[in-house]
């Protein structure tokens, strides 16, 4: 198996604790990444820093009094270890499922913090740090939904197309500072969000995709980390699904 | 070397603009050179010179070299 190749540059990885984010953390740390996890948690954070020999960094991505001081504090600990952020991994944020009338304006303005508004500032703030170097690389998360739309996931869906434009429009603005932003849509992956599916909901989503199988966050974490690495160096404003053939007509 | 003129110098090579063009006066949008592209790398490199973070109202403030001085100042950085 060929590997995407990292520098061993610092990354920082929001929702590193669980899930695709966690997946990634581990991948990249393999690979001799400095990985920066993020999480609420400052707990669950230290430990997966500690394990992983990475840097921790708890904030609440919606929080822009909190995202101020960790980027004060991340551009502290980088000058400390003499060096600079490279890459960034926007992993977290939660999926909301209900029904379009059943779906209160909180549920709404949720999936508008966490996925826009979270991804928006933790973007503007790491894009600057990696300014300074010229060059950087982030990537976001989508969802196949994105595109695709989907039953009971009117909030989530509108909140993750957003996301899209947002990727596309970083990347002709960023570009020009040697910062590359692309995105990656998973399809149904088996982590803690799908917890409440039944079993013959499971079964049915797989038999939708080509592949005939759900995907796992290794599936999304290798995807996210050809992106931050040089592999990908040419591209960038792309959006890349993940779904084992889900979208396939 | 005095602030005055590490500000200078970081102003003349991010806008890519001649020493004496950097008055307290100059602003932002009034010339070319200082565009929005130009602004960031401006602020870069601020950040890089006086070893300062620079938050997100800062930035859209800093609108001339007289009030980069006066945002400077805030960080602990002193022009005589």
């Amino acid at each position: 198996m060929i590997e995407p190749r990292l520098d061993g540059s610092a990354v920082l990885i929001t929702g590193a604790t669980r899930g695709i984010g966690l997946a990634l953390s581990e991948h990249l740390s393999a690979r001799g990444s400095l990985v920066i996890v993020n999480s609420r948690s400052e707990e669950d954070c230290n430990a997966l820093a500690s394990r992983l020999g990475g840097l921790s960094i708890a904030f609440d991505v919606t929080d822009e009094v909190e995202i101020k001081r960790a980027f004060h504090e991340l551009n502290g600990l980088l000058k400390k270890r003499e060096n600079h952020l490279y890459g960034l991994a926007h992993c977290a944020g939660s999926m909301l499922t209900s029904p379009f009338h059943f779906t209160q304006l909180s549920g709404l303005q949720q999936m508008v913090n966490e996925h826009i508004t979270g991804a928006f500032m933790v973007t503007q703030w790491s894009s600057k740090l990696m300014m300074r170097q010229k060059r950087g690389a982030i990537t976001l998360l989508s969802s196949v939904v994105a595109q695709q739309g989907s039953t009971g996931q009117v909030a989530y869906t509108a909140a993750k197309a957003a996301v899209e434009g947002m990727t596309k429009s970083l990347a002709k603005e960023l570009g020009q500072f040697g910062i590359r932003v692309n995105a990656v849509a998973p399809g149904v992956i088996d982590t803690s969000l799908i917890k409440e599916l039944t079993v013959a909901q499971r079964e049915e989503i797989q038999r939708a995709t080509v592949l005939k199988r759900l995907g796992n966050p290794d599936d999304v974490a290798a995807a996210l980390a050809f992106f931050l690495s040089n592999d990908s160096s040419f591209i960038t404003g792309q959006i890349l699904g993940v779904d084992g053939g889900l979208k396939l007509p | 070397m005095t602030n005055s003129e590490r500000l200078i110098n970081v102003f003349v090579a991010s806008l890519n603009i001649k020493q004496d063009t950097v008055t307290d006066e100059l602003a932002y949008n009034t010339i070319p050179q200082w565009d929005s592209v130009a602004h960031m790398v401006l602020i870069a490199a601020l950040e890089q010179e006086f070893d300062v973070m620079l938050d997100m109202d800062e930035i859209i403030d800093m609108n001339s070299v007289k009030v980069a001085k006066e945002i400077l100042s805030k960080h602990k950085i002193e022009f005589i």
